[in-house]
């Protein structure tokens, strides 16, 4: 186990938002649960199944870990899970992990939320209000299907912006990425395809990679990927892994036990090493530094950048 | 002493070190400096080549100047700014450290000292800084407090000063 198991109990569930559930997590004794980095998520065991989801409340000794949950209607059944929830049941999760943080030299934070993704943005603008931090926000969703707007206008007040379109959004967003005072850092959460849109725009301005941060989850199902063929240095084989099939899946089909738990990139429990070949990454685990040495795969979603890896089991 | 590249002391910061990667052309507009000739020279040839972007140049004759003048465009400038400075590598150095305290990140930042020449050692027991010509795990005395101080693989990122520290100062007194 990567982190550590915490059992939680289910305090309360409230609909927020237009297919939104806000489950409200507490310990079974009602203890102070551990604090955590705003920004942070936690890896709910859905039934048999790891989701990550950003926690949205208070960070510091938090009686409650809160996660806002939009209801996926064909994803693969964690969402309906915890829509399924009620006071008094027991959820079993990680201990939150922190991938999404603010950054300690920025001297003013800008936060771009889509839809769903506006749940870490929360998070940092609780903290942004308890350390006295300079922020500004822009939030686009779906008439109707706002989370935490009003929590967002509580938090941050006039510093925040919102939009009920992409093209009105996309129009202030070039502005305002236009006119940050050096220090600023950008931070992104949303769908797939809005995160890419921010990003392109950033570069387009000329922000450098230091100052842009991005959190994807899980919105987005994964391509299936180009086959590529993987060598197992200490076994001696040659194992293929068609379009389709995972890493890990192929790992498993000739016998190799790979420990492993969510199977979709979250958790870190399937890390394997890698000795040769460029992995594409595709986890949200790894960091950025692990990510670029390259010695290390998530076999449950990462493939080849190439056409060959080389991994030493 | 280890591998410098493990260490603070950027490489171009050291005789026979690596000379600096192609400065970075993906920005919106350019602050660039020059100290001294040969620092106007390079700060020439940089804004030749940067046709079209917009750029702001100081030129100064020391550190000091055009420190105090770096500070001033910092603090106005907008992200997607790029810093470039060029100059002798002490100067370089203490200019990287006026650029970090602005909160310039390493990205945005190139360094490319037009020659090698003094750099500033701080000693770590009476704050003074002295100018030397000496380099790592030479010894230079200190202008403070007139301690023998080694000078240590170590750059501060925010004052662009060498550590030193007395050379002998785990050796008992008798």
């Amino acid at each position: 186990m990567t982190g550590t198991q915490i059992e939680l109990v289910v305090a309360a569930v409230e609909e927020s938002a237009h297919a939104v559930r806000t489950v409200r997590l507490v310990a079974p004794d009602g203890a102070p649960l551990p604090s955590f980095v705003p920004g942070s998520h936690l890896v709910v065991d859905c039934g048999g199944r790891s989701n990550a989801y950003s926690l949205v409340g208070e960070s510091i000794a938090p009686a409650e870990y809160a996660i806002s949950v939009l209801l996926v209607e064909d994803g693969s059944g964690g969402s309906a899970w915890v829509h399924g929830l009620a006071a008094g049941d027991r959820v079993s999760a990680l201990r939150p992990r922190s991938a999404f943080a603010p950054i300690a030299s920025a001297t003013r934070h800008l936060l771009v939320a889509g839809g769903i993704g506006v749940t870490p943005v929360v998070s940092h603008l609780r903290a942004a209000r308890h350390w006295g931090r300079d922020v500004q926000v822009l939030y686009v969703f779906r008439e109707g299907h706002g989370a935490h707007v009003d929590d967002v206008k509580e938090l941050a007040g006039d510093a925040a912006e919102f939009f009920g379109d992409r093209v009105g959004f996309t129009e202030r967003l070039r502005t305002v990425l236009a006119e940050q005072p050096l220090g600023t850092h950008v931070y992104v959460c949303g769908p797939g395809a809005m995160i890419d849109d921010v990003l392109e725009a950033a570069t387009e301005a000329g922000w450098p990679a230091s100052r842009v941060h991005s959190e994807r989850f899980g919105l987005d199902a994964l391509d299936p990927g180009e086959p590529f063929r993987v060598t197992l240095t200490e076994t001696g084989t040659d194992v293929e892994v068609p379009s389709g099939t995972s890493l890990l899946e192929a790992l498993e089909g000739v016998g190799l036990d790979v420990p492993n738990l969510c199977r979709q990139g979250v958790c870190g429990e399937c890390r394997i090493p890698v000795s040769a070949g460029t992995p594409l990454h595709r986890d949200l685990y790894l960091t950025d530094e692990e990510k670029q040495a390259c010695d290390a795969i998530m076999p449950c979603v990462s493939r080849a950048d190439g056409p060959t890896l080389e991994v030493p089991l | 002493m280890p591998r410098l590249e493990h260490t603070s002391v950027p490489l171009w910061a050291v005789p026979e070190g690596a000379a600096p990667a192609a400065p970075d052309a993906t920005g919106t507009s350019y602050l660039l400096v020059g100290v001294g000739a040969e620092g106007e020279r390079q700060v020439t040839t940089w804004a030749d080549a940067l046709d079209g972007a917009p750029v702001t140049v100081v030129l100064a004759e020391d550190q000091a100047a055009a420190g105090v003048r770096l500070a001033t465009a910092l603090a106005s400038a907008r992200v997607g700014v790029r810093i470039r400075v060029a100059g002798p590598v002490g100067d370089c150095l203490a200019l990287r450290g006026v650029a970090v305290r602005a909160g310039v990140e390493d990205d945005e930042l190139h360094l490319a000292p037009t020659s090698g020449g003094p750099v500033a050692v701080q000693c770590c027991h009476c704050g003074a800084t002295t100018p030397s010509e000496k380099g790592i795990d030479d010894v230079v005395s200190c202008t403070g407090c007139d301690r023998r101080l080694l000078v240590y693989y170590h750059v501060s990122r925010r004052t662009g000063t060498f550590l030193g520290f007395q050379i002998d100062a785990e050796e008992a007194v008798s």
